[in-house]
Formats: structure tokens, sequence, C-alpha cells
């Protein structure tokens, strides 16, 4: 159990380059499962909050809850769960199944980013607008470059899957409750 | 860089710095959804003052409030832009749906003060606790969750874990890119170029963070460390007189903002 916290936890932790957060949410699914890319994000926008400059453009600190831009990073670890989810369940995927994935993924991001902007919008700041007008300003900038990089997280991947994924299937990474005595194992096993 | 304070944090030795984060974050709770409650200029400027009274109680500078502005200062224009543009209004410029007005000039500046108020409150709160505090007033105040089979202590885990690695792999990256640059590594030149320069940094990175991610494990279960477990602290948080004082003046700042909000 430790073993994986261990590892999963220096994963998100890089420097992350200003607009790859979305691509490193969706590949904390890919990677990390379900669970753990779940609790990865969550642990990113906690430490963000608390004041290290995680967020794009050197950002951090409570102040940055009333961006009107925060929903996008509330939909990341989600977006994680759900790549995440859809991924482990995927038998044999290849790169049309894995795109697919992570644009169920993009959507996820996307809808609490949208609806946190229109409500920032009406409420805090003030200006009434449209559901419309927000979904406009929210998505059509992004999109395109969202979706290449969602090209990239598919197949980085599917790579995963071929060369990695392999070793830990066995191991509990995955599950949804580890057994100790299993997965205090997984370093010796791959090791061997 | 070893000495790199992580995050916000503005180390001083203030009343302000020594109260309880639990407290602090009530506080700064009530105090931001009295700002989104209320808005009108007599209201503001009152928050600003109780702002800029504990910003001088906890030895802050001013130069500290405006490298915050132009943090976020992309969010003031919009917010102040939008507002003077699309407010319709008679008697001012009109051109197109466009029209320019003091009506809309106002409610700019109204709109855009209490995003600062709200963002200068949040940094007041970041600049005076430690985020290993955070990370302490969050595991106790999502106790009740873990009791419930959330694993709240492993993510309280993870979150200082990673906080006191950080620094360790900034180190890290700086050592070895120094030493690619002695192999004759280039970082510079076109984007693509760039990029294929960046993986003789990731892969000895990533390795090691594996590396160590093990060794930290290892000794963590050798010491039967079990993050389900109750555990102990080096410094426990505790509440003192000022916490409750503070506590006992969030709390009535919720009444009367219940109370007027039912009455008004």
């Amino acid at each position: 159990m430790l073993t994986a916290l261990g590892a999963l936890i220096t994963i998100p932790f890089f420097p992350v380059p200003l607009t790859l957060q979305l691509l490193f949410a969706v590949m904390a699914g890919l990677v990390l499962g379900p669970r753990y890319g779940f609790i990865s994000q969550l642990v990113y926008i906690s430490l963000g909050l608390i004041g290290l400059p995680v967020f794009s453009g050197g950002l951090g600190g409570l102040g940055i809850i009333f961006a009107p831009s925060f929903g996008y990073i509330l939909g990341f670890p989600f977006a994680a769960l759900l790549t995440g989810y859809l991924s482990v369940k995927t038998r044999r995927p290849n790169f049309i199944k894995l795109y697919g994935i992570t644009l169920t993924g993009l959507a996820v991001i996307y809808i609490p980013g949208v609806l946190y902007l229109y409500l920032a919008l009406n409420h805090f700041l003030g200006k009434a607008t449209t559901f419309q007008a927000a979904l406009q300003t929210g998505t059509i900038p992004f999109i395109l470059p969202d979706l290449l990089k969602c090209l990239l997280a598919a197949w980085l991947g599917l790579e995963y899957r071929k060369r990695i994924f392999p070793y830990f299937s066995k191991a509990s990474v995955f599950d949804s409750n580890p057994p100790a005595e299993e997965s205090s194992n997984i370093s010796l096993k791959l090791r061997k | 860089m070893r000495n790199l304070t992580l995050g916000q944090y503005l180390p001083r030795d203030s009343v302000i710095h020594r109260l309880d984060p639990r407290s602090k974050f009530l506080f700064f709770l009530v105090l931001v959804s009295f700002f989104i409650l209320f808005n009108s200029i007599e209201t503001h400027l009152a928050g600003l003052l109780v702002l800029f009274i504990l910003m001088i109680m906890a030895k802050l500078h001013l130069v500290n409030l405006l490298t915050l502005v132009r943090t976020f200062r992309l969010f003031f224009y919009i917010t102040f832009l939008v507002h003077l543009i699309f407010t319709p209004a008679e008697g001012g410029y009109q051109w197109h749906w466009f029209s320019v007005s003091l009506e809309g000039a106002w409610n700019g500046l109204l709109f855009s003060l209490r995003l600062f108020l709200l963002v200068f409150s949040g940094a007041l709160l970041t600049w005076t606790t430690q985020p290993i505090e955070f990370t302490n007033a969050l595991e106790r105040f999502l106790e009740p969750l873990n009791r419930r089979g959330i694993p709240v202590r492993n993510f309280t885990l993870m979150m200082m874990i990673a906080l006191r690695f950080i620094p360790t792999m900034i180190d890290e990256i700086e050592n070895t890119r120094k030493a690619q640059l002695a192999r004759g590594a280039r970082f510079g030149g076109g984007l693509l170029k760039r990029i294929k320069a960046l993986l003789p940094l990731i892969i000895p990175l990533f390795a090691q963070s594996f590396r160590r991610a093990e060794t930290l494990s290892l000794a963590l279960e050798v010491r039967a460390y079990t993050p389900d477990h109750p555990r102990t602290y080096y410094k426990p948080l505790k509440y003192h007189t000022g916490d409750w004082i503070l506590t006992l003046l969030t709390g009535s700042l919720l009444t009367g903002l219940v109370y007027f909000k039912m009455t008004f």
C-alpha cells in the first residue's frame, strides 16, 4: 500500500509546464488508475490552494478559488477518475479506444469549467451572462490545442499499457481495496 | 536554492502567524461569504479596512500586496472592462452594443474591488500559514470522513510527502541539468529540439523519484507506519486564547450575516 502511495506521489508533482495540466490530469487517470488518479489530482489542487505555485502562470494560494477559470481545475480529479476507470475496464486497448477515453476526460474537465465560469460571471463578478455565452468563451479558444493534447495522452497511455501495465496488472495498484500483503511486495516482484 | 521557502508563506513573528490554522480558516470562510453576499461600496471599504488591519498585525509589507495585485491584474482588468462596456445605460456613449457610461465604470470599480477583496483575504491566509499547518488542519477538518472509510489520512500523507520532496526535486533537476551540460547536452534551440533536450533531464528524474519513493515507503513500512491509524504530531495543533477569540468573532460575524440576509 505504502509502496504504491510513495511511487504515485512523485508523478504528478513535476513543475508542471503552463498548459500541460490537462495532459497530466488525463495521464494520471490512465497511468495510476481511477482511485489514485483521483487522489493524486486532489493532492495537486490542495497543494496549489495552500500556496504552492503549481497552477498555470505560477499561480497558487487560496485567492485562486475566485479566478473564473478555477472550475477547470476542479474538473481534473474527476477526469482522472473517469479516464482511469474506463481504461482499466478496457480489455484490449487500441489508439482509437484510448483517444475516446481521453476525450470523455476532456469533457469532464469542461463541464465544471464552464459551469464555474458561468456562476462566477453571474455571481461574484456580477455580470449577467447567458449560459451560451459562457459556453462559448469557456470552450472555443481552448478546444483545438486540447484535442491535440488528448491525442498525445492517448498515444502515451497506449505505450504505457503495452510496456509497463502488464507488470502491474496483477499487483493491487488498480484494485479499489488493495490487500496489504500483496501490495507491499510489488517492489520485490519487480526486482526479480 | 536550499532554503527556498515553499509556497507563498511569509515567515514573520506575529499574532496572526501564531494563530491556529483552523480558526484562521473558519474566519476566512465567513469573511469570503460576507464579501460575496454583500455588494456595496460601504461594506467593501469596511472589509478593506479589516484586511489592512490584519495585514499590519501580521507585520506584512505593502510590497507583498502589490505583488499580489500584479499576479492577478489580468482578472481585474477583465472584470472592469466587461462592466464598463457591457453595462446597458442611458446617457452614455453608445456604439452598437457597446455602451460606455459612468454607471458602467462605477459597476466595474465595485466588482473589481470585490474580486480584489476575495483574492486579498485568500492571500492573507496563505501568507500567514505554513503549508504543513494547512495540511494538519485539513486532516482535522476531514476527520469525520476518515471514520466513514474515506482515506483522508492517506491523502494528507501524500500532501506532506510532496511538500517535503518538492525542494529536493528542484535541487535534483538542477544537478541533473548541470551534469548533462557537462556531458555536452544543449538545452536551447527550436521547440522540437527543446522538447527532445528535456528527455535526458526527465528520465533520470523519474528513475530517481521512483527509487526514492521506494526507499521512503520501505522506511515507513519498517517502522510499521500505517496511515489509517491515529498518529501523533511533532507540533500538535492547539487552540489558544487568541484562537478562541477569533472563533467567537467568526461566529458572531456569521450570525450577523445570517440575520441581515434573513431580515433585509
